[in-house]
């Protein structure tokens, strides 16, 4: 391939031939053996894939305990790698490091089900993701790296938060519909908490990736929950019985820890990208009160739900986050197309109706790809 | 010498932690009372905790059986363990030997109307066929704590006794 593409660059002459033997060089100094690393991948997969399924043929016959005790085991033994060679690794292997603690921590959820299986046990979700999160998330903020082990802290997060508030289940006592609106408002909002973290960290830890990555989870978190309820106030009033996640209490609550994380973000992190992640994540709180004003109106919700998106885009222009930018108006795009079928839905049903739609979103998908390339800012920066 | 201390806690934490929930499970589940429950109705497997049954009780005792327990957060059993003689609600009335509607997300229904037991592939392909036998009565064996908390153990059968013909 390269070989081609060569030729082709010589004779074109955008390249000399002194420049093209030294390419050459160079690459089959560099040259990786990818097909010995493949068949090498291919056979250690197959080991591996025949140590497990002969341990799952024989999982019943294998008693509880001693599968448990396997487990533990193996829990200790990477912990004892971990604090052994975890120094050494960190510094020369960050990525086997960071697979070593993704792989104990992971061990230590599966833990938990496990002991369920084998002693028949059962309890809400939350429970052991909670006590997991108190276990190793320790570990993981002392010792995490990259993205892998902060998405995993994250996710887990997130999940405990949103099952603990499901709004099937009764919660301490409380039937649904009359559960505390402080309770389910402190615990949905939770996660965002982990953007003032990861902005106050970054600057004060030579793990930057990680910690930067906790703040973007935050603020993806904070702006993904405040997109979704604004799309949802255009199709419902939140009013009646709708279960207490959109009651206006609980996202009072939200809202005023969502402004704390802003203004914490702001604090921790005096620079232009801290200024607009902190805006952006105190808009998205206030989008949730804002909802409420909405009131069901279709065209209120779709205008909520374009300025919270429009203040990205300007906060992401501000500092300079070129992705982030176009998101926004790709999703600013999006939404005008679907309003635009949601207002004129008549429009659909005749020939002249479905060539004005066509117009309409050829137009809106020129001006955001115009707007895209003429304005983005040119550096690849995130929050 | 301080980082490899704090290095050392955070990671004996969740091992010590581990340990200790373990520890309780294992304790708890050696208590209790065994009782043996008629049951009915299954549900073949699950692909993310291995495979189950998920069965209904047949409480002996309810007039209008399993519908009298929506909702329902306490059912009290009588008999001399492990057998069974009415179920009842307590209403009130005292309670020797109470079962309580745990909220796990183990119990399909949220209450205790139905359970589920986990067992392996071929268990549970096997168990699926017998419940589905008119002729057998499926039995599930379970353990209940003083706090009234349920674990099923284990599922047996028996030949069903079919009205206006006795068994021999």
């Amino acid at each position: 391939m390269i070989e081609r593409k060569l030729a082709a660059w010589q004779e074109a002459g955008l390249i000399d031939a002194g420049t093209t033997a030294s390419i050459r060089a160079y690459e089959a100094e560099h040259s990786r053996p990818l097909a010995l690393w493949a068949v090498v991948g291919i056979g250690a997969l197959a080991i591996g894939l025949g140590l497990v399924s002969v341990v799952a043929a024989n999982w019943e016959a294998i008693p509880g305990t001693v599968r448990l005790a396997v487990h533990f085991a193996l829990l200790a033994v990477l912990a004892a790698a971990l604090w052994w060679r975890g120094e050494e690794l960190l510094s020369h292997r960050p990525w086997g490091h960071e697979a070593l603690l993704f792989v104990f921590a992971v061990l230590g959820l599966t833990f938990f089900g496990h002991l369920g299986q084998v002693y028949q046990t059962s309890s809400p979700l939350w429970q052991p993701l909670a006590l997991w999160l108190a276990l190793f998330a320790p570990v993981i903020l002392l010792r995490g790296s990259s993205w892998l082990t902060a998405a995993l802290l994250a996710v887990v997060l997130a999940y405990a938060c949103w099952d603990f508030s499901d709004p099937m289940r009764p919660l301490f006592g409380f039937d649904r519909g009359e559960r505390p609106a402080l309770v389910v408002g402190l615990a949905t909002a939770l996660p965002v908490l982990l953007a003032p973290l990861g902005a106050w960290m970054r600057g004060r830890s030579t793990r930057t990736g990680f910690w930067r990555r906790l703040e973007q989870l935050g603020f993806a978190y904070a702006l993904g929950g405040a997109s979704l309820i604004a799309a949802a106030s255009g199709l419902d009033d939140f009013d009646g019985d709708t279960e207490r996640f959109l009651a206006l209490a609980t996202q009072v609550v939200q809202a005023a820890i969502g402004l704390g994380a802003a203004a914490l973000v702001l604090a921790a992190r005096r620079s232009v990208s801290g200024l607009a992640a902190g805006c952006v994540i105190g808009g998205a709180a206030l989008v949730l009160v804002a909802a409420h004003l909405v009131d069901g109106s279709m065209l209120g919700g779709a205008i909520l739900f374009m300025a919270l998106w429009i203040g990205v885009a300007l906060a992401a222009l501000h500092a300079g986050w070129r992705r982030i930018f176009q998101l926004a108006v790709a999703v600013i795009a999006v939404r005008l197309v679907i309003l635009s079928f949601e207002l004129a839905s008549d429009l659909l049903t005749s020939g002249a109706g479905l060539i004005v739609a066509g117009l309409l979103i050829l137009a809106v998908a020129w001006i955001a790809v115009r707007i895209s390339r003429r304005l983005a800012p040119p550096d690849e920066g995130t929050p | 010498m301080n980082r490899r201390l704090v290095l050392a806690l955070t990671l004996t934490l969740p091992l010590i932690g581990l340990a200790a929930s373990w520890a309780t499970t294992h304790r708890a589940a050696q208590q209790g009372t065994e009782w043996l429950v008629p049951i009915g109705g299954y549900d073949p497997r699950d692909l993310l905790r291995g495979h189950y049954v998920i069965y209904t009780y047949d409480w002996p005792g309810l007039e209008r059986g399993s519908a009298d327990l929506t909702g329902e957060p306490v059912l009290c059993l009588e008999g001399q363990a492990p057998d069974l003689a009415r179920v009842y609600l307590p209403e009130g009335e005292r309670c020797e030997h109470p079962v309580r509607a745990d909220g796990g997300w183990n119990d399909p229904e949220g209450g205790l109307a139905s359970g589920r037991l986990y067992v392996s592939q071929e268990r549970a392909a096997a168990l699926q066929r017998q419940l589905a036998d008119p002729k057998l009565q499926g039995i599930v064996r379970i353990r209940v704590r003083k706090d009234g908390r349920l674990t099923p153990l284990d599922i047996t059968f028996r030949p069903r006794r079919v009205e206006g013909q006795p068994t021999p």
